[in-house]
This record gives C-alpha cells, structure tokens and sequence, in this order.
C-alpha cells in the first residue's frame, strides 16, 4: 500500500518537474510554435518529439510491453475529441498536464481552466460511461 | 526561420525528466500514465496522491526557480477552452500525455491519429489567433 502511494506519487512528482524544467507549461511556449510566426520557436516540438523518443526507448527497453493490447478503435467520438482537444489547447495554450504542473502560480485564470477542464472530463464520461485506456 | 527560446540542454533535460515519469508509473504499477485518465477517479487514493506529487513539484519548481508564469487572455477563454480540454481528452480517451508521451513512445497506432489531430487543430488556431 504504502509502496503503491509512493510510486504514483514520485511518478507524479517527477512528470511534473519535468513539464517545468522544459517550460512547456507556460502557454507562451505552446504559443510560439503553433502561431507558426517567422521566427517559428522550436521549443515545443523539441521537448514533444525528445520526450516521445525517451518514452520510447524507455518502453522498449525498460518494461516488458509487447504483450500489453492497445486499443485500436477510432471512431467519429474520437476524431471529434481529439480535435476539440487541439482547438481548446490551441486557444489557451494549456492542456491537463502542463496546466497541473504549473499550479503553484495561483493564477485565477489557471484555477478556472482546470475547474472547467475538470467538468468537461467529469461529465463526458457520466454521459459516455466508457472505460478510459 | 527557426530559433529556440530556451536553453537546448533544458528542453532535453526536461523532456527526459518527462518520459521518465511515464515509465517509472509503469515499470511499478503496470498503469499508463494519462493525466486526464487519470482526473477520472480522483476518489481513488493513488490517482489522488499521483496529483499531490504533481502540485509539489510545481510548489518546488516555482520557489527555487522564481519563474512566474502568466495565464493573461479574458477569464471566459479559459472557461470556454479549459471545458472544450476536458470534454475532448475524454472523448478521445486521452490527451497530449497519454496518446503522446506514452501513446506514440509505445507506438499505439490510434495515438498517432489523435496526436496529429490534437496538433493539426492546435496550429489552425494559432494561427487563426496569431
């Protein structure tokens, strides 16, 4: 039990260190990649893609994951999902992660994203009752 | 033109720091880590302590580093964007973290879509915004 807590709290500690540490939790950062204005800063698509390939190679190499199923549904629910996703991460320059772990600022405006964020999750699932992968 | 705003062996660094999150929840407890999968069931002690990890390393970063972020659009952006988020992720069973991160780090084909979705989307509106 107490191994358990430990290992989902050092897992959550860790993540978020490392979302500040790359500063992708300021919008500015999500920002100055996807307005695409010349000069275009690299910084998101550098942290993403480094990040995907540590992950990568840490899966591989790591854990034993071949065995794992992944869920290979893709429906309009999902398309539809993962664009409203992109439009509000795209406007605010937040998404679930980067806004958590930038919480210590006590920015109102942080506070009311993850609320809302949180009902938006909350309600969507009691209405589509799905398991979550 | 390109440029990078902040120092290349932070960005690398943090990106390590990242994955290792990822891994480390799944080397010990068999569980992908989604942040909003997670934020499902936060009456569960481990999803809760998961975020107190979260929250302090923020508390942390935040004194020993000074740096202050600032979240300066209208309060009805993050109203409206902060909902769209949440209703998205759950939708998609997962958002940047879990279908990116972890998704495409376990080359899970369907996280490609939604990950390409996800950034296709976030870029039309920057652009449209910039």
């Amino acid at each position: 039990m107490l191994k358990k807590m430990s290992n989902f709290f050092i897992s959550g500690f860790i993540f978020s260190l490392g979302l500040n540490v790359a500063q992708v939790n300021n919008p500015e950062t999500i920002f100055g990649f996807i307005k695409l204005q010349n000069p275009i800063q690299m910084d998101l698509l550098i942290v993403f893609g480094s990040a995907v390939l540590f992950s990568f190679l840490g899966f591989k190499y790591l854990t034993q994951i071949h065995h794992e199923a992944k869920s290979t549904l893709v429906n309009k629910k999902f398309i539809l999902g993962s664009i409203l996703f992109g439009a509000g991460w795209g406007i605010s320059g937040l998404c679930p992660g980067t806004a958590i772990s930038a919480i210590a600022n006590l920015d109102l405006n942080l506070l009311v994203f993850i609320l809302s964020m949180m009902v938006g999750i909350l309600l969507t699932d009691y209405f589509f009752n799905k398991e979550c992968s | 033109m390109i440029e990078i705003q902040h120092p290349i062996l932070n960005l690398i660094l943090g990106s390590f720091i990242i994955a290792a999150g990822a891994i480390i929840l799944y080397r010990s407890q068999k569980k992908f880590l989604g942040v909003s999968g997670l934020l499902k069931k936060l009456h569960q002690l481990d999803q809760l302590v998961f975020f107190a990890g979260m929250i302090m390393a923020s508390l942390l970063f935040k004194n020993i580093t000074g740096i202050e972020i600032s979240f300066s659009q209208e309060t009805v952006i993050y109203i409206f964007s902060g909902l769209i988020v949440g209703i998205g992720a759950a939708l998609a069973n997962g958002c940047t973290s879990g279908h990116g991160i972890v998704g495409l780090g376990r080359v899970n084909p369907r996280s490609f879509i939604a990950i390409g979705l996800m950034f296709g989307t976030a870029i039309l509106m920057g652009v449209f915004n910039a």
